[in-house]
This record gives structure tokens, C-alpha cells and sequence, in this order.
């Protein structure tokens, strides 16, 4: 799946996931392979929740890391282009 | 030959039974399970459902087992199993170990040399968990003791008092050992629990390397005796270990100073 940055996007149901250290632990069933996302990939992670756009991910993580706009985009879409291409996501 | 008494071992709500002719096989299984052993009343009437009770002899005129080694070596299993019925936390396929402040398990397949470092640990004045089946709760927080007997080449030395038992096997003699201690643990807090994976090589400079929490979750979902089929409901005691764990695999020739170098990589 493409990344379309005017969608939102949620956590497949069938996987299971844990806070870490500053972390998340990701449990895809199907496969039976855990992911860990760091801690960028984790506030991206979290902002998944099928109702936050692209455009305001940019905006909590730009907050959450004091980083500049520009930046947090280019952090949001990769994180996110990752996590699709790990099959983590589906549309909302 | 008439029956010795039955041996009653219980455990988390199940009771294994043994009833034998054969007293060496009742004195066996005796040191083997020695921390399980129920003292009191004979049974009588029969099992309900969390009790099973395994009749076990030798011989020509008996069920089952052609020698001692033999129905030593499948009863252990049995036992063990049957102890283990029901279990909803989840199960590993490790040993365990514990000072009170610190609980290390062991993991690896036949052979890694788990054994060997537990019983190093032991030498060095942890207490002896599990050698085979270690339980953690559901909430990942605790670790329950399931003690039965390691398996030790002697008792020599700096091992603390127990129980032991030799027994002749088509695979050369095993001597079982079971520190006296064992019987009296309770669960302990995991808090940040230490993953050790030995990896013996004959010869072999001590190499060590940290494991982290993904391969960490992989490797303990693998050797875990329940965990498929199980996932969601055990997911959260796995993951809770491998969020709070330190674990690291220990490549050695040695193992005193496989250990050390195991141990020096928990406390830094």
C-alpha cells in the first residue's frame, strides 16, 4: 500500500503491540514477526488512531520532538511509508 | 510385590499420582519432584479433575517400562506435564535462577548449555527455580518456582545441600539433583529480569552479545511451549518480559568465564 498523505491510517486488529522503553513492541500474529519502533516511530505510531490526518501528525510530532515543520514531515512520511511497507497499517 | 505408597506430587491445582512396585522408581521420582511432594493421607476413591494418577512398574509382569532409566527418563516428562495441565501463564523453555534481587533465566535448546550455567549460578549462591519449564504470570510480573531436579555430572564442590539420585539410562548415568531449598520458594517479582542464551563451543574465547527487544520477543515466542495458539492472551506477559528484560547471548568454551562476562554485562 502507497502512502496517501490526505488518508488516515490505523494498526491492522490482528496485531498486538506493547510500550517499551521509550518504545513500541509490535506483534504481527500472522507472521509471527515483532516489530520495534523507536521512539520517533512510536509518537507516529500512536497518532495512528484512524482519525488524525497526516497534516496534524506533522504538527503533534513537530511539537512533541521541538523540531521545525519541515523536518517532522520528512519524519512522519518516512515513518509511515515504513510501517506500510511492514503491512503495520491499513486505511481507516 | 505389592504396591509401595503412593507418591503424591501437586502443584498450581493439579496433583500427579505415582503408584509403584518398584521402590527405586518411587525413590527416584521422589528426589526428581521432592519440592512438589504432598505429605498426609492416602488417597482413596477417585481422581477429580485436576488429579491424575500414573501406575508405573518394571518387569515382565508389569505395564510400561523395560528399565529404571527408561521410566525415569519418560516419567520425569509425564509428571511434569501433568503438573502442568492448565497452565494459562505463559511457558518457557528455560531455566531460572534467583537471588532475591536479581532473576536470571537461561535459555536454549538441548545442548546450548543451560544446564551447566545454571548450576554455575547455583555454585554462586542464587537459588534454584526451574530447569526446564519456567512460569510467568499474565501480567509478566512474576515468576513461579517449578523445581524439578537439574541434571549434574557430581555434587562436588560448592553446590548447596539437596537431594540426588543416580540413575543409569540408555544415554549414560544421570545423577538428578535438587538443592533443599527448592521446596520452600515462592514467586518472585520479574522487575528486570536477565535473559541468558548460552552457546557452548568446545574451545571457544567467551564472545557476548546484546539481545534486543524484537529479537528478544522472537526468540522467547519460539521457545515458549505455549505461546502459539495463544498469542493474545499471552502476548502481554511475553511482551512485558522483553520490555523490561536485558538479555544477551554468551558464545563460551568456559563457562566460569562465560558467566562472568554475562554478569558483568547485567551490571553495567
Amino acid at each position: 500500500m502507497s502512502l496517501d498523505i490526505a488518508g488516515k491510517y490505523t494498526f491492522r486488529r490482528s496485531l498486538q503491540l506493547k510500550e517499551s522503553k521509550g518504545g513500541l513492541l509490535v506483534l504481527d500474529t500472522d507472521s509471527y514477526t515483532v516489530h520495534e519502533l523507536n521512539e520517533s516511530a512510536a509518537a507516529i505510531a500512536r497518532l495512528c488512531d484512524g482519525k488524525t490526518s497526516c497534516e496534524e501528525m506533522v504538527a503533534n510530532i513537530a511539537a512533541e520532538f521541538a523540531s521545525d515543520a519541515h523536518r517532522a514531515a520528512e519524519v512522519v512520511y518516512r515513518g509511515l511509508r515504513l510501517m506500510l511497507d511492514q503491512d503495520l497499517l491499513e486505511s481507516a | 510385590m505389592k504396591n509401595e505408597p503412593a507418591l503424591s506430587f501437586s502443584w498450581g491445582g493439579n496433583v500427579a499420582r505415582l503408584t509403584t512396585k518398584d521402590r527405586r522408581l518411587r525413590d527416584a521420582l521422589a528426589v526428581i519432584f521432592g519440592a512438589f511432594l504432598e505429605t498426609g493421607q492416602d488417597h482413596l476413591g477417585p481422581d477429580s479433575p485436576h488429579e491424575s494418577t500414573l501406575s508405573a512398574g518394571l518387569g515382565e509382569d508389569e505395564e510400561s517400562f523395560d528399565s529404571l532409566g527408561q521410566a525415569v527418563l519418560e516419567l520425569e516428562d509425564a509428571v511434569a506435564w501433568r503438573l502442568l495441565d492448565g497452565c494459562e501463564h505463559l511457558l518457557l523453555h528455560s531455566a531460572a535462577v534467583t537471588d532475591g534481587k536479581r532473576t536470571i533465566l537461561v535459555l536454549g535448546m538441548s545442548g546450548a548449555g543451560k544446564t551447566t550455567m545454571t548450576l554455575e549460578l547455583v555454585k554462586r549462591g542464587f537459588h534454584f527455580m526451574a530447569d526446564e519449564y519456567t512460569v510467568i504470570d499474565l501480567a509478566g510480573a512474576l515468576l513461579h518456582p517449578f523445581p524439578r531436579s537439574t541434571v549434574v555430572k557430581n555434587i562436588v564442590g560448592d553446590f548447596p545441600p539437596g537431594d540426588s539420585v543416580s540413575v543409569e539410562t540408555e544415554f549414560g548415568s544421570r545423577l538428578f539433583y535438587l538443592p533443599h531449598d527448592a521446596a520452600a520458594l515462592e514467586p518472585v517479582p520479574l522487575g528486570e529480569a536477565c535473559l541468558i542464551f548460552p552457546r557452548f563451543e568446545e574451545g571457544a574465547t567467551t564472545e557476548l552479545k546484546a539481545v534486543g527487544a524484537a529479537e528478544l520477543c522472537t526468540r522467547l515466542m519460539l521457545g515458549a511451549f505455549n505461546f502459539e495458539h495463544n498469542e493474545r492472551e499471552l502476548w502481554p506477559a511475553l511482551s512485558q518480559l522483553c520490555a523490561s528484560a536485558r538479555a544477551c547471548e554468551v558464545c563460551y568454551g568456559d563457562v566460569v568465564s562465560g558467566l562472568d562476562e554475562a554478569l558483568g554485562f547485567f551490571a553495567a
